[in-house]
């Protein structure tokens, strides 16, 4: 091989070495991002707490393991995790905020009003739950 | 001869040249694109949820039906079968549910009640993801049988906080 071709050579093989790891460093990033991101962990406590509601009746207090949430509220730098779970009575949302910036939206159609939502901390702190009671909309008036 | 042989060497460095960027970029654009799509099927989509919410929706529905005088249900249904008939009459074209209640069979018996128009994507479940999931149950109830049909197309909204 003359001078010429080693200098090509050389120059492709760091242009390689450069795009592979811009790739991985890239596709890693993205699944560090995407697992523990708050989108799927949203959605899935969101439909999972409009379930409870939509199959319970009014009069019940419910208590949700959020337990998984709040580590990863936490890991996404959430200040406040009380708020994770919160409840829009007029439009019957359910609302999940997991991350900085976003949270996510899912209704029920269970016609309940939500009373008394709150986060109790376990001693322990391994055992996080989320408590709230159901109570039928005549009764609140 | 050496003229030619050197001219060969050349073609030979420009041949290598593009074997050695063209396989290990398209090896590695392939295997980049298989990584993302792997990675984006499993944490990008939404919690698949349709199939129970129909369930759910059915089995209110049919238990409404069974727990009152059936004369009584149909003027004022939401209430009486304790549904929120703003989530799902108001706001039916962002919320996606769908109820039909027919005394008999819904194919070819009476229909009693209808919300939302479109069931017709309930028999085609399985072939498209983006169709609604349906639940179909039928009942008896004083010697009169009745199916509901419930469909579910409902996706969670992701807003700013």
């Amino acid at each position: 091989m003359n001078k010429r071709g080693a200098e090509i050579l050389t120059v492709t093989v760091i242009l390689i070495i450069f795009l592979v790891v811009l790739s991985l460093s890239g596709l890693l990033y993205s699944s560090i991002h995407l697992k523990n991101g708050s989108f799927f962990w949203e959605d899935y406590y969101a439909k999972e707490i409009s379930k409870v509601i939509d199959l319970a009746s009014p009069g019940d207090e419910l208590t949700i393991d959020v337990q998984n949430a709040m580590v990863l509220a936490h890991k996404n730098g959430l200040k406040n995790l009380n708020n994770i779970v919160r409840f829009d009575g007029a439009n019957n949302e359910v609302i999940v905020r997991l991350g900085e910036n976003k949270e996510t939206r899912f209704e029920y159609f269970n016609d309940v009003s939500i009373v008394n939502p709150r986060i109790e901390f376990a001693d322990d702190g391994e055992n996080n739950v989320l408590k709230f009671s159901l109570v039928s909309r005549e009764s609140l008036g | 001869m050496r003229y030619l042989m050197n001219k060969r060497g050349e073609q030979d460095v420009e041949t290598d040249k593009w074997i050695l960027i063209v396989i290990p970029l398209f090896m590695l654009i392939a295997f980049s694109f298989a990584i993302g799509l792997g990675q984006g099927l499993f944490f990008g989509e939404d919690y698949e949820f349709r199939n129970v919410e129909a369930q759910i929706l059915n089995l209110k529905v049919k238990d409404c039906i069974s727990n009152n005088l059936y004369e009584n249900i149909w003027a004022d249904f939401y209430k009486v079968c304790n549904l929120n008939e703003k989530v799902l009459k108001e706001r039916l074209e962002e919320v996606k549910l769908n109820i039909m209640v027919c005394e008999g069979e819904c194919n070819s018996g009476k229909e009693v009640f209808r919300l939302g128009s479109d069931f017709t994507s309930c028999d085609l479940d399985g072939k498209n993801e983006n169709y609604k999931k349906c639940y179909k149950d039928k009942f008896i109830k004083n010697g009169k049988s009745f199916e509901i049909w419930t469909g579910s197309n409902h996706v969670s909204r992701r807003t700013n906080a």
